[in-house]
């Protein structure tokens, strides 16, 4: 055995051409593979972190009989004195930091007319630690806990005409099932990207909301945000566990429609990329495939030098091997790093491609999902095709009888 | 010749007995004068129940027949809140802030109640939408009472069909049954007490039942009514909404 | 030239096995191009034809006053002379529905529980040709007769009702006047589109228009199309011709929630582009392997006199027409495969793994036509080919014609 790889690696160092090409080809196909599977898991990411961002955290808490109305959006079952489950929550190990929001249909008075938007309460400062509304406004200013006013998504603004500094009369129900109406003042516009919520959202600050909706020092829902995405589930079950038995609380993943419905859409995305391997096999099968060609003649030679068929395809299956085993190495390995790269600083698509997203209620930056598992399977993947697909018309050549091979020109 | 007059009279006196009977319109309009008065100032309260939850509500009022009322909350929870109806126009405020309710939100129900502004706003007298037809009579509460069925084919009419009882006696409603175009009974009210003021009986507590809704119902009780007394004007002004 | 290019031609017979192989392998790259992109605007449309099949049709026909309406749906809003418009829409050989839409409560008397609605009156029979929503039923049929009730899968859990149980549909007329009935629950749908599950119920036109007493009249038309909707919808305006009356496409409809901006493809753009990587790497490796293989016979030419130039067309020649028929090949494998996947679907059920909720058609992944992408992938593949050989050709000449001629005997 130790005569065939030595063999080998003779062989390898002898043809740089067919070395260089082989292992770029390698190289190239499981560095791609790494890519393309970071990106989908990025797509992925984003779509769940607008969930999260926008309406469940990692883990929701709420009154059950709030869960269950939920499609009527009912006041009147709330978590009461939310700083104090906020600061108990905000105890437990894992746990980043919970925020409260309220989130109310209100009525908007304009020109005799009346119209319908939503009225998101929050809490300014936490809000900018995992939402990117902070960022997004074009006019005016962000609110502040202390702030009279409100914020107005920038297709609502362009709609009715408004603009900062402009007072508004909101008319909204309250937890005790009757009208409220009050005036805010319009302190800054912004503009997230996503369609629905820069045509029908306005935000300003839960204390505002509080008084308007008179739910006292309560909220609607207390979002928690995690150290660790993937820990949800585990988080749900600690923090019910300390819940009051008329609260719930809910991991993101067993909330919404939405997240079936994207679900399909990375289902697809994944069989793109179970072909994408395919043609990436392809790739690597066909440099193979012409390295053994090519070598037909060599074949010969060496069999008519006395070497057994089987010690030939050892010789093969062995150069494949290491090349694959370079190749694959380093490709997986640089997609790893790309990927990583990637992950913090994201892909802007509305800037290379000039397309949005927001449709998908997606923003335009997409971060790669950069994972171990991906890099490994990469290479994994990248070493067994080289091989197999090295092995099989290397078989097939060394049936072949040798003086044909040797006239081959 | 004495048994034939004898007969004839007798004859007589149920035909004029039978044109002495009123008719289902001419018993609507009596009871409709009756709960009608030019002016009203009180104050009152609001039961509402909802299954699980119950929320009470209390206001003062001021109204000039049903063309100008002025409504104000004074319950912990709505205090501020306040209604100016004027004819068909009606504005909601609290402390300085008014927004105008129109068209189609007329249809939402007053703080969460089974009454919805439309039924508040009402303005035109029943006898004028509907038809009405005495179909009969029936003891209500210990009270024999007309009872009329009240059906409509026009526009404006927000039930289909109604049935109203009216005391034989006293010409006020005991009960109300509203009725969708499908024939389904949708809402029933009930008139739980009735006060003597300046020597007239008036009703001053009713309950309305949504009949859709298990456990969905709304107590409306007058506790201080006085009628036809003089309101300033300046009651039903803007000014006054906000204060 | 002309020696050089009839060289060429006859060097892609002399080596049969290496120009199938190359052809093959540019074939096949160019066949996955086109699959994939297929596939990947299929599905990057998923968001359009959820909205297009379940909720907005290729088109609605409505009175202008009633599409204007933001939350509010003004019933009384109808549309008049619709016999004119169904008398255009027979002509043109339109599949058309017509439509009662309201807004309603859904009471469960048992429970006391109401929510609020949109309901949809509708044709079963003329629904079926127009959207397919009759796919997503898995309990019961379309609603045809009586007092039928069908409602999404998020409403039976909300409202905790079963096939069998009576809804009351609480609703106001045409006129304003109250109504209200009971409805029997006769089937449950899921759609992929979350939207229409969780906010739709639907009955037959028939019991709609008894609930809104609507003596006859409708608010919707909805139309389906496969030509043009822009260009269709000129048409009928010019048609129908009735002031009042307004023609929405699927687009403007949607506007309202989603961003429609030219050409939507998600990150399609971004596989596509690594697509094209591997397949240029794919590229350079055969034409690497192609052109190095043939040094001594470079050698040779040059020998006999021919410049480097000629040599080089000749290899361009040569590789181009590799590429260009490669190019073809991987057009016609790839329109089989297109033709196929939307003919026939691949039901990828056994792999997408546990959907929940029965899903159905939504895990056969189909494709579509792109006569742009196979056109551009065609000279891609042509051009590329005879561009990235001249490289090793380039290579090949740079060395003395001693040493090619050296290697023409050897392995190499």
């Amino acid at each position: 055995m130790k005569h065939i790889v030595k063999l080998s690696f003779k062989n390898i160092f002898r043809n740089k051409r067919r070395t260089f090409l082989t292992i770029t080809a390698v190289f190239f196909a499981t560095f791609l593979v790494v890519i393309f599977k970071s990106f989908i898991g990025g797509l992925w990411g984003s779509t769940i972190n607008n969930v999260i961002m926008l309406e469940t955290g990692h883990v929701r808490v709420a009154h059950k009989k709030f869960f269950e109305k939920e499609k009527t959006q009912p006041l009147e079952y709330y978590v009461e004195d939310a700083e104090k489950i906020i600061s108990q929550l905000e105890k437990l190990k894992g746990v980043d930091f919970a925020t409260p929001r309220i989130k109310t249909p209100v009525m908007l008075n304009l020109n005799e007319k009346n119209y319908y938007t939503q009225l998101l309460g929050v809490d300014p400062e936490k809000e900018k630690r995992f939402n990117v509304i902070h960022e997004k406004i074009v006019d005016g200013e962000y609110l502040s806990s202390e702030s009279k006013g409100i914020m107005v998504g920038s297709g609502f603004a362009e709609k009715f005409d408004l603009h900062t500094g402009q007072r508004i009369t909101l008319l909204s129900q309250t937890v005790y099932n009757s009208i409220s109406i009050e005036s805010f003042k319009i302190t800054g516009i912004f503009t997230y990207g996503i369609k629905s919520l820069d045509e029908r959202l306005m935000v300003a600050p839960i204390a505002r909301v509080q008084d308007l909706v008179k739910m006292g020092n309560g909220t609607s829902e207390v979002l928690i945000l995690l150290y660790d995405r993937e820990k949800s589930l585990v988080a749900e079950d600690e923090v019910n566990a300390i819940l009051p038995q008329e609260y719930i609380a809910k991991s993101w993943e067993s909330q919404g429609n939405y997240y079936n419905m994207i679900k399909i859409a990375t289902q697809i995305y994944n069989v793109v990329y179970f072909f994408f391997l395919l043609l990436a096999s392809f790739v690597i099968i066909n440099t193979i495939l012409i390295s053994v060609y090519e070598r037909e003649r060599e074949i010969g030679a060496l069999t008519a030098l006395g070497m057994s068929q089987g010690e030939v395809l050892s010789l093969f299956v062995t150069e494949a091997g290491i090349l694959s085993l370079i190749g694959s190495f380093l490709g997986s390995l640089s997609g790893g790093l790309i990927a990583w790269i990637l992950s913090k600083v994201g892909i802007d698509t509305l800037a290379i491609w000039g397309e949005s997203m927001s449709d998908m209620n997606i923003s335009n930056v997409i971060y790669l999902r950069a994972e171990w598992q991906t890099v490994i399977f990469s290479f994994i993947f990248g070493f067994l095709v080289s091989v197999i697909f090295a092995s099989i018309p290397a078989f097939k050549a060394v049936k072949v009888d040798p003086i044909r091979a040797l006239r081959a020109t | 010749m004495k048994k034939f007059l004898l007969i004839f009279f007798f004859l007589l006196c149920h035909v004029f007995a039978r044109g002495a009977e009123l008719t289902g319109k001419q018993i609507l309009e009596k009871t409709e004068d009756n709960v009608y008065a030019e002016t009203m100032v009180y104050s009152g309260e609001f039961t509402i129940n909802k299954g699980d939850r119950t929320f009470v509500k209390t206001f003062k009022g001021w109204s000039v027949g049903d063309r100008k009322a002025f409504v104000e909350f004074t319950n912990r929870e709505d205090i501020g809140v306040r209604y100016l109806k004027i004819e068909d126009e009606l504005w909601i405020a609290e402390e300085s802030d008014v927004i105008k309710i129109s068209g189609h939100l007329l249809k939402r129900s007053i703080m969460g109640s089974d009454f919805s502004f439309e039924d508040m706003m009402e303005s035109n007298k029943l006898s004028e939408l509907y038809e009405v037809n005495l179909a009969g009579e029936e003891e209500i509460g210990g009270e024999i009472c007309y009872m009329l069925e009240l059906e409509s084919d026009k526009e404006d009419a927000p039930y289909a069909k109604q049935k109203i009882w009216v005391g034989k006696n006293d010409f006020l409603p005991y009960k109300y049954e509203y009725y969708a175009l499908s024939g389904r009974l949708m809402k029933s009210a009930e008139v739980l007490e009735v006060r003597k003021i300046d020597n007239k009986n008036y009703p001053v507590k009713v309950k309305m039942i949504d009949e859709l809704r298990k456990g969905s119902s709304t107590v409306f009780e007058l506790k201080d009514l006085k009628l036809n007394v003089k309101i300033p004007e300046k009651i039903f002004s803007r000014q006054n909404l906000l204060e | 030239m002309k020696f050089v290019f009839k060289l060429g031609m006859k060097n892609l017979f002399r080596y049969k096995e290496r120009t199938f192989l190359t052809c093959l392998s540019l074939g096949v790259g160019v066949c996955v191009l086109i699959f994939f992109n297929g596939m990947l605007e299929w599905a990057d449309e998923a968001s359009i034809r959820n909205l297009k099949k379940y909720e907005t049709a290729s088109m609605k026909i409505g009175n202008t006053e009633f599409f204007k309406e933001d939350n509010y749906i003004p019933v009384d809003e109808v549309i008049e002379e619709k016999e004119k418009i169904e008398k255009i829409l027979n002509g043109k050989e339109l599949e058309y529905t017509p439509e009662i839409k309201f807004k309603a409560n859904l009471i469960n008397e048992i429970t006391g529980d109401s929510y609020p609605f949109f309901g949809m009156g509708i044709v079963a029979e003329s629904h079926k040709k127009v959207y397919d929503l009759d796919e997503m039923i898995y309990e019961g049929n379309l609603p045809e007769k009586g007092n039928e009730i069908m409602i999404g899968k998020n409403t039976v859990e909300l409202l905790n009702v079963k096939v069998g149980d009576f809804l009351i549909i609480e609703t106001d007329t045409k006129d304003g006047a109250h109504n209200a009935d009971a409805f029997k629950l006769a089937a449950l749908f899921e759609t992929p589109n979350p939207e229409v599950n969780k906010n739709f119920f639907y009955i037959s036109i028939d019991a709609a228009n008894n609930l809104l007493d609507m003596g006859g009249d409708i608010n919707l038309i909805s139309v389906k199309t496969e030509q043009n909707e822009e260009k269709l919808k000129q048409e009928l305006k010019k048609e129908i011709d009735i002031e009042g009356i307004t023609v929405r496409t699927w687009q403007e409809q949607a506007q309202d929630y989603i961003d429609l901006s030219q050409g939507k493809k998600g990150g399609s753009s971004m596989m596509l582009m690594m697509v094209f990587i591997i397949i240029t790497v794919g590229i350079v490796n055969t034409m690497n392997m192609a052109v190095f293989e043939r040094t001594g016979e470079i050698g040779m030419m040059r020998a006999m006199g021919m410049t480097n130039r000629e040599i080089i067309l000749n290899f361009i020649y040569e590789s181009g027409a590799m590429g260009f028929l490669g190019g073809v090949l991987g057009l016609v494998l790839g329109s089989i495969v297109t033709w196929y996947l939307i003919r026939y679907g691949l039901d990828m059920s056994n792999y997408v793994g546990d959907i929940s909720y029965g899903y159905r058609v939504s895990a056969v992944f189909r494709s579509k036509w792109d006569p742009g992408m196979m056109i551009t992938a065609l000279i891609f593949s042509t051009i590329s080919a005879s561009v990235i050989s001249t490289f090793p050709a380039r290579r090949a000449l740079k060395r003395s014609i001693s040493e090619t001629l050296k290697s023409a005997g050897k392995f190499g």
